[in-house]
This record gives C-alpha cells, sequence and structure tokens, in this order.
C-alpha cells in the first residue's frame, strides 16, 4: 500500500469495479432481507409522532415489530422522517411501564390491575361525593387516540359532570384554534398538504418546518424543485435549518411579527394588490370582540404600520418587508402560509393567527389550489382527538360549545341524558386547572398520555401541585419512569402505539386508522380499555358501553352527523381500506373534501351557490378580517434580565422524549438540552463552546452547557424542549393569551451568568 | 479529486461511437467495453458535485446515452493533505 | 485538548475503509467491521467530520438527504456498538422500500443501493438541486 500512490490504487479500483460491472461479475454480497415473503406482516398505521400524520407500514415478524416503511400511497410519498423511521425501539424500551404502580409509603410499588383501579375509583367517587363533580379534572393529549378521548369526554362531561377536561393541545393549538374560530366561525384549516405543490409563494413564520415537520418541509424542497421561480419567506427571530431555502429570511425580536404582519398588509393596500371584489363579497371586519369595522376602517388602522415603522419595533429592515408584501401579493402567485409555535405559543397567539388569515383574505388568496392558510398542528392527533372531538373545557365534540344552550341540549339528546346533565359553564383551562390542583379545588387529577410534569410553563410551580399530599394524582403513560409518572399515586401501564387500534386526524383534516400489529406489551392495557374499566367502577357504565374502539367510532359517526365536520360516511371498513380521507366527508360514497368553504369541492356548499367560495361557519357567511394591533408579549428584557429566553424543537427528538430518548442512535445525538447563543453574545459572556451557563428567570434557574451558533439571534437565548433533565420550562412564564388560555412559551426574560 | 469506476449504457451497437467522443476528455480514461452497448470508464472530477454535473450533462446532450452508472466513488487528496501536517498532541 | 491527532487518526481510518470496503469489484469479501472512535455524544457528527471527511460532509448536504436532514444515524447508526460503515440495503426500506426490493432483481444481483447511488451524494441519475435565494 505504500509503494504506490493513493490516487493509483482509487483508479485501479475504479477500474475493476466498472469492468466487473459490465461483466455482470458479482459485486458485494449483500443480504437484502425480502420485504414481502418470509412469515412477516405489513399493517397499515400512521407515525406516532407529529401532526404531519405520515402514513407506514409496521413489519412484524415473530410477534415483534422489526421495522417500518412509509405508506407510499399516503400523502407523505413513503417518506418518513428519522424520528418515524427508528419507531420500532420504542417499543421495546426498557423504561416501558409494564405493571400498574400505586404510591405506598412515598414509594411507587407494583399492584394488580383490580387494586389499582378500584383505588382510583374509591378516590374520584370519594371526591365527587364529598366536594362536587368539579373536585376532579381530566388532563388528555393530542397523542391519544380519538376513540379514547372521546370516552375520557364522555365519562368527565356526561358522567361525572365535570366540565374540567383539558388536553395538552391547549399548550399547543389553542391559538391557531381561537384564529380560525374568530376569522371563519369554525376550526380546522380550509386547505391541505396539496397546496403545496401549487403554492408560488411559501410564507413560513413561526416555524421550524425542517425540523418539526420535516415531510411537509421536504414537501416545499420539491416544490421548489419542480418550479424554480417559487419563492420562499421565513420570518424566524433565529436562522434555524429551515431557513436553508429561504430566499427571504426575517429576523425579528420575538413577539413583534404582529407589527411585521399588519405592515405587510400596509404594503398590499398602498400598491393595490388587494382583491376588493372578494373582500366586498366574502369579508367582514372586526375589533376587539366586535365584527363593527369596515374596509375603511381597517385601510385607516393599517396607515398606522408604514413598513418603517413596522422595521423600527420589530429589528428588521423596511426593505425586507416590502418584498416580502410584494412577493405574497404578486397577482397571479399562489401564496400559501404556515406557521405552528411561533405564532400560537404567545400571549397574543390569537391575534397572530388572525393577522396571517387577514393577509389571505384581503388578497383573496385562499380557496384555490396554492392559495391557503395553513396552521401546523403539532401532535398526532390534536386536532382528531381534541379539537374535533371537543375535549377541552370550553367545548363538546365537532364544533359545539358548552356556553351555547342548542349544543348542550343537542349532545344530551344524542347522549341520551336528561335534559339540564351538561353543566352550562365552561371548566377549567389547564394553566387555571392545575392552579386549582395547587389551592386544592381540585382533588383528583387524571392524567393521559402526556407529561405535564415537564411541558407546562413554569413547570416547578405544577410539579409542587401534583406533588402535593392531598392531591390524587393518576398517570396514564407507556413509559415509567417520566417527570410526571414519578409524582403520581397511580401509574397505569398504557398500551403504545403499534399495540392498540383507533384513528389519528393529522392537520389536514385526514382521518387515518392505525391498526393493532402486536399485542400490548407487559401488562399495559389500552386507554379505552382502561375508561371503559373506570367508568363502569364509576357507576357510568352505561355511558361507555363499548368492547371495541371499532364500536366507539360507531358511536362517533352519529355525533358529527349534521356538523361542518361530517364524516359520516367514513365507516370503519372505509378507513380501513383507505390511506387516510379528509373530511367532510358526509355520505359513504363521499370521496372526501381537499377544499373546504369552495364551491363543488366541500359538499357543505350549495351546488347552486353564487359565489366560488362560501364561509358557512359565520352566520353572515363571511370571514372577518380583525384589526389587531402590536402589543409586546406580557414579559420582555429589562435591566435585570436583559436576554430573550425562547425554547422549541429539534428534529432528533419529539416533545418531552419519553419515546425518542430509547431510540440507540437518537439517545445521544441532541438530547441534552443546552443554551444556544450567537457568537457575540458567547464572546461578551466569555462563554467557550460546551461552557456552563446559568440561565435565570423570574420563575426559576437552570444550568446549561453553551452551544454557540450562527444562527442564534444576538440577545437571543434558545433552549430545547426535550431534555428531561434540564428542563427548559423551569424558566418559562405561565401567561397565557385571554382568548385561548394557551402560555407564552415562546418568549420571557432571562439573565446569563458564566458559572 | 473524486475519482470514479463508472459504467456508460447506450443505445444498441452505439457503444464504439460513444467511447470515441469520450476519447476527447482529458478527465475520462475508457477502460473497456462490450462494443455493443455498455462502456467501463474511470472518471476524475474535483467533487461528488462536479461528477454529477459531469453525468447529467453527459446524459442530457447526447441521445446515444440512456444511462451513467458510477460502481465506485473514492477520494483522493484529503489524506495527503493531512499527511503533510505535523501533529502537534500525543 | 488538540483535536488534530483525532481527525488525522478518523480520517486515515475512514478513508482507508471507505476504499477497503467500496469498490464491488473485490468480490466475496465483507468488509471488516469497523468500530466508530469515542467522541463526545452531545456533538454533532460534522464537528469532526467537516474537517475529517469534508467531501462526504459536502455531498450530503448538497444531497437530497443533507436537505432533508436524513442524518448520519439513520444509515450508519450510532456511534456505539450498532455503528455500520457501509449500510446494509435493509437500513433504506423506511423511506425506499420499492426499490430496495427492485433489489431481487436478477440485473441487480450482488448490488446494493451504493453500487449506483455514490454515498453521499446518494443521487439518482438527473434532478437539480434547490439552490437557495440570497438568504444572509
Amino acid at each position: 500500500m505504500t509503494t504506490f500512490s493513493r490516487r493509483t490504487f482509487l483508479e485501479t479500483s475504479a477500474a475493476a469495479s466498472a469492468l466487473a460491472a459490465l461483466g455482470g461479475v458479482p459485486g458485494l454480497r449483500q443480504a437484502v432481507a425480502a420485504t414481502t415473503q418470509g412469515g412477516e406482516k405489513w399493517v397499515k398505521s400512521v407515525c406516532r409522532y407529529c401532526g404531519t400524520g405520515c402514513g407506514l407500514f409496521i413489519g412484524v415478524r415473530d410477534g415483534k415489530v422489526f421495522a417500518v416503511r412509509g405508506d407510499k400511497d399516503n400523502h407523505n410519498d413513503g417518506f418518513l422522517c428519522l424520528k418515524g423511521f427508528l419507531l420500532p425501539q420504542i417499543l421495546t424500551a426498557p423504561d416501558r411501564c409494564l405493571h400498574p404502580l400505586v404510591r405506598k409509603e412515598g414509594k411507587l410499588v407494583r399492584a394488580s390491575w383490580e387494586e389499582a383501579m378500584s383505588l382510583v375509583a374509591a378516590r374520584f367517587r370519594e371526591s365527587i361525593d364529598k366536594y362536587g363533580p368539579d373536585s376532579v379534572a381530566f388532563y388528555g393529549s393530542g397523542q391519544g387516540l380519538t376513540e379514547e378521548t372521546y370516552c375520557a369526554n364522555k365519562l368527565f362531561k356526561a358522567g361525572i359532570r365535570t366540565n374540567n377536561v383539558e388536553g395538552n393541545p391547549r399548550l399547543c393549538m389553542a391559538s391557531a384554534v381561537g384564529g380560525y374560530v374568530t376569522t371563519y366561525g369554525k376550526d380546522e384549516p380550509m386547505g391541505l398538504y396539496e397546496d403545496i405543490d401549487h403554492a408560488d409563494v411559501f410564507l413560513l413564520i413561526g416555524s421550524n418546518t425542517a425540523e418539526a415537520h420535516p415531510i411537509i418541509f421536504q414537501r416545499i424542497v420539491r416544490r421548489k424543485e419542480a418550479k424554480r421561480d417559487v419563492k420562499v419567506i421565513v420570518l424566524d427571530p433565529r436562522r434555524t435549518p429551515t431557513a436553508r431555502i429561504a430566499d427571504l429570511h426575517i429576523s425579528f425580536t420575538p413577539g413583534n411579527d404582529l407589527a411585521i404582519l399588519n405592515a405587510m398588509a400596509h404594503v398590499l393596500v398602498k400598491e393595490g394588490l388587494v382583491d376588493e371584489v372578494f373582500i366586498a363579497k366574502h369579508v367582514a371586519f372586526g375589533e376587539g370582540a366586535e365584527v363593527n369595522k369596515s374596509w375603511d376602517d381597517y385601510k385607516a388602522f393599517l396607515a398606522e404600520y408604514p413598513p418603517a415603522k413596522a422595521a423600527a419595533i420589530a429589528g428588521c429592515s423596511a426593505e425586507e418587508i416590502i418584498t416580502a408584501a410584494r412577493w405574497f401579493g404578486e397577482r397571479g402567485k399562489a401564496a400559501m402560509s404556515m406557521w405552528t409555535m411561533g405564532l400560537n405559543q404567545r400571549t397574543k397567539g390569537v391575534w397572530a393567527n388572525n393577522l396571517v388569515h387577514n393577509l389571505h383574505l384581503i388578497t383573496g388568496k385562499i380557496g384555490t389550489p396554492g392559495n391557503t392558510p395553513f396552521s401546523l398542528t403539532g401532535q398526532p392527533n390534536a386536532c382528531g382527538g381534541v379539537r374535533d372531538g371537543g375535549a377541552l373545557s370550553h367545548l363538546l365534540p365537532y364544533g359545539r360549545l358548552i356556553t351555547n344552550d342548542a349544543h348542550r341540549a343537542e349532545m344530551e339528546k344524542l347522549w341520551k341524558l336528561p335534559e339540564g346533565s351538561l353543566k352550562p359553564k365552561p371548566g377549567l383551562a389547564t394553566v387555571d386547572m392545575f392552579r386549582a390542583l395547587e389551592s386544592g379545588d381540585i382533588k383528583c387529577l387524571y392524567i393521559m398520555c402526556t407529561n405535564p410534569g415537564q411541558s407546562l410553563p413554569n413547570v416547578a410551580r405544577y410539579r409542587k401541585a401534583m406533588e402535593k399530599a392531598d392531591a390524587f394524582v393518576v398517570v396514564s403513560e407507556a413509559f415509567h419512569p417520566t417527570r410526571t409518572s414519578e409524582l403520581a399515586d397511580v401509574v397505569l401501564p398504557a398500551a403504545l402505539w403499534a399495540e392498540k387500534e383507533g384513528v389519528y386526524g393529522c392537520a389536514e383534516r385526514r382521518y387515518q386508522l392505525m391498526e393493532q400489529a402486536i399485542p400490548p406489551a407487559g401488562e399495559a392495557r389500552p386507554d379505552f380499555a382502561i375508561l371503559c374499566d373506570l367508568a363502569a367502577r364509576l357507576g357510568y357504565g352505561q355511558l361507555l358501553p363499548f368492547k371495541t374502539p371499532a364500536e366507539v367510532w360507531e358511536e362517533i359517526l352519529t355525533i358529527c352527523k349534521g356538523t361542518v365536520y361530517d364524516f359520516t360516511g367514513m365507516t370503519r371498513e372505509r378507513l380501513k381500506a383507505s390511506h387516510g380521507l379528509l373530511w367532510p366527508l358526509p355520505t359513504p360514497g363521499h370521496p372526501g373534501t381537499k377544499r373546504r368553504y369552495v364551491k363543488g369541492d366541500d359538499p357543505l356548499v350549495p351546488a347552486d351557490h353564487p359565489e366560488r367560495i362560501l364561509f358557512y361557519g359565520r352566520p353572515d357567511k363571511r370571514a372577518v378580517v380583525w384589526l389587531r394591533p402590536q402589543k409586546p408579549p406580557d414579559e420582555v428584557p429589562d435591566a435585570e434580565y436583559p436576554f430573550y429566553y425562547t425554547t422549541g424543537r429539534e428534529i432528533e427528538h419529539w416533545h418531552t422524549a419519553t419515546m425518542t430518548r430509547n431510540c440507540r442512535e437518537l439517545a445521544n445525538t441532541n438530547l441534552e438540552s443546552m443554551a444556544q447563543l450567537h457568537p457575540a453574545d458567547a464572546a461578551k459572556l466569555g462563554l467557550r463552546p460546551g461552557a456552563p451557563v446559568r440561565i435565570t428567570s423570574r420563575r426559576g434557574s437552570q444550568v446549561f452547557r453553551t452551544k454557540i451558533t450562527d444562527g442564534a439571534k444576538p440577545g437571543v437565548v434558545f433552549v430545547h424542549m426535550h431534555d428531561p433533565e434540564r428542563m427548559c420550562n423551569l424558566l418559562t412564564i405561565d401567561a397565557v393569551d385571554p382568548a385561548s388560555k394557551q402560555p407564552e412559551f415562546k418568549v420571557c426574560a432571562v439573565k446569563l451568568e458564566k458559572v | 479529486m473524486v475519482i470514479a469506476g463508472v459504467v456508460i449504457e447506450t443505445q444498441p451497437k452505439t457503444a464504439p461511437e460513444v467511447a470515441a467522443r469520450l476519447l476527447a476528455s482529458d478527465h475520462v480514461r475508457v477502460e473497456g467495453g462490450d462494443g455493443d452497448r455498455r462502456l467501463a470508464v474511470v472518471v476524475s472530477a474535483p467533487s461528488g458535485a462536479e461528477l454529477e454535473r459531469w453525468a447529467e450533462e453527459l446524459l442530457r446532450s447526447d441521445p446515444r446515452i440512456l444511462g451513467v452508472f458510477p460502481t465506485f466513488v473514492g477520494e483522493d487528496g484529503a489524506g495527503q493533505r493531512r499527511a503533510t501536517e505535523t501533529p502537534t498532541g500525543p | 485538548m488538540n483535536r488534530l491527532p483525532v481527525v488525522l487518526w478518523l480520517a486515515t481510518v475512514l478513508l482507508v475503509g471507505v476504499a477497503l470496503a467500496g469498490p464491488p469489484g473485490k468480490a466475496g469479501k465483507a468488509a471488516p467491521k469497523r468500530v466508530h472512535p469515542q467522541v463526545d455524544p452531545s456533538e454533532a457528527c460534522d464537528a469532526c467530520h467537516s474537517d475529517a471527511t469534508p467531501q462526504v460532509v459536502a455531498e450530503w448536504f448538497a444531497g437530497k438527504h443533507g436537505m432533508n436532514n436524513v442524518k448520519c444515524f439513520v444509515c450508519h447508526g450510532s456511534v456505539g456498538a450498532d455503528f455500520v460503515l457501509r449500510a446494509p440495503a435493509q437500513r433504506c426500506i423506511g423511506c425506499h422500500a420499492e426499490e430496495v426490493a427492485s433489489l431481487a432483481h436478477p440485473t441487480l444481483a450482488g448490488k446494493d443501493c451504493f453500487s449506483c447511488h455514490p454515498p453521499h451524494l446518494l443521487s439518482p441519475h438527473r434532478l437539480p438541486l434547490v439552490e437557495a435565494g440570497g438568504a444572509k
């Protein structure tokens, strides 16, 4: 090897290989496992992780899941991101919770199902009888199956008769819900992923799509490859991997994006890029909570947001804002906006959502291929189970509201309850719910499939609440310990993903059936079975008389009938045969709906309607452009706490990492939360890469190691949410949007000190 | 510098003509062929991306060429660069 | 700590490894199992590999897998006992099940993905790559 050059070696090898290939001589012998033979089966399902909802097949051999492969017939075209790719490993994780646990003398010890469930039922029954139904509460999850969440919702609201039913979508999607409902009258996007294939301009705001929704990002990339003049505008204080494909990346100081969005609207109006005909036919204007303004009022409002002024507020340039507006508004170009937590996790989250919808409404860029505002959902079933299913403290299933007398009457009839059974007052939203646990107003809390002991803002406060001696906390969870199960009085082992069947509904109104691939591990049971058991023990068995999730689905079909969700045609058989179906889908033969509110596509728009669009969600059949001023976040930097603190996700891990940290390849990759700082800030603080830095907010303090990155914004420190040992939420603020009650995870003020 | 072994598939009977054309390239060496539809060549390029561009250009520009298939890609140059530096650690 | 010796060693080990494992013409012998050097798990792969194997990093980044964040460990496993230098085709089925199944075709006998798709660009034979515009 040392007597002739490397180059010669390479050339010889290259020639040899090419010649060998020419002659058809077998090269490397690599075993390629057959994908369809030999005692394997492939079960159709959906990824366990984000709201993109990628279809996949789970490979089972000898009763074990050995692989997954993307479903080529689903929207993801056979692709999976690196997390989905590694899913099989979560099922056999060493910290799977396999047996019920009950706390005795301060320690969680193994118990039988009978003992655990008897205890849960007894404590809940005691509390209900002694202190009333509102002394108990349910905190569920956008990862629960639709049938499970439906059962919990019915058990608590109709059986126990408390509206204290909440879920972690309150922490991620509530502002998006608020935006859709205030603008269009009803929740959920009107477009679909396919709009990506037709858009000419993408506005990505408050979204690190490349890492949080990788398969959607991939679809945007493919669109850009297919059509070279497609423009991507990214609005984000940080320059994330998403900005890699940006034709324009606007960095701004956190919380000041409302000014930018209003300024973009200002430019659209000034340069005549608005559609006055569309506005006259389909748009109303409002301020505060009243729809009592006019197009002229709106224009006068926008006069307060010239680009230069917004740029000064937001710390960007006027030119950037003008360019973004011109690209968005260019006539003949289809514009698609996408956003997620950057807009939602804010005390002005609903307003931020409204302002994105405004851009589409004043330009008329809505309801045609490629023209749509599109909210990206964080969790796999926040839409299907919690939002659509109405499992929040102010909702009833499928667009109904607790405070609406007619809606309550409808549900009482459907659920065969005596008139007046359902409580007319909404229950407590999440942060208030945990505060009620703290004060003792709530005595028993049932937590299903989520990890509030790590994911709540200002988490130390609410961990204390869960630890209280007189708080009885039940946690149904597939893993133990988690930062929540470690605080529980009872831990119930829950079946995980491939171990149960049910429906997930993803961001594009696509409902998909996940079929069971393997039996539950250990003594784990599906949450559906656990809830039916609890209902029976509490004396409400007649409300949850279901033997299988399929039976629950049959009932759900009767509940959605006649609502704007109407998916009566989505029978179990149809779901089994399909690769996901988009609602509305009101009759058995209906193909599903690509674009809502659009004549000829949406079955709820009469075929003889004179216009192409009908916003039937609101009584006046118009969508509302809301006049929302720039207002700062609840807590911004000052002399004492001079840095912005923001949190978010990275591609390797999902949520609180209870699943992803069990994958070999991911366990040591990016699990540690680090303080991500701009080089200039690091230099000023005297911090080298890896150096410990203490970050302190008014709520708590934590030491992180330093990660220096050019993509960081000076003055802003970013810490990801995945690390159970260095919890970013010790520092975050639990101030909430007054309309959506969603906390402001994205912005608060901190100080940094070299350790 | 990237060195690749490549098989080029051509329309039937046209491999010799394509070979003749490639002889003019100074970064391509024709190693052999089957006289009909396949050539084995060794290509050098500054980078993998350049290799890709060369392959695309070939496919685009010559209708006789049906496919360009690398069978081996090796990297030269990085190892040599390192060898001239003096290690300073243990 | 001076990283240079690690880098030198990495460069030598891995480049020789690629050359040894590479040519499919060397029929019959499976490549020896490579072991990844011990590294700080919180560091990203390119912390060392930008220096040790810059070509590899650049090609990966320029190709579809880099664009879409199909990171190193997806093909190579972790840096622990499951590390592999040349990924078996089975690892690709998460996204490319049909293509992997096509390897069973007689004309592809003895070939794997990398017989034709150069690591780490992993390109098909045509398709332009996305170029970002004037982003700062």
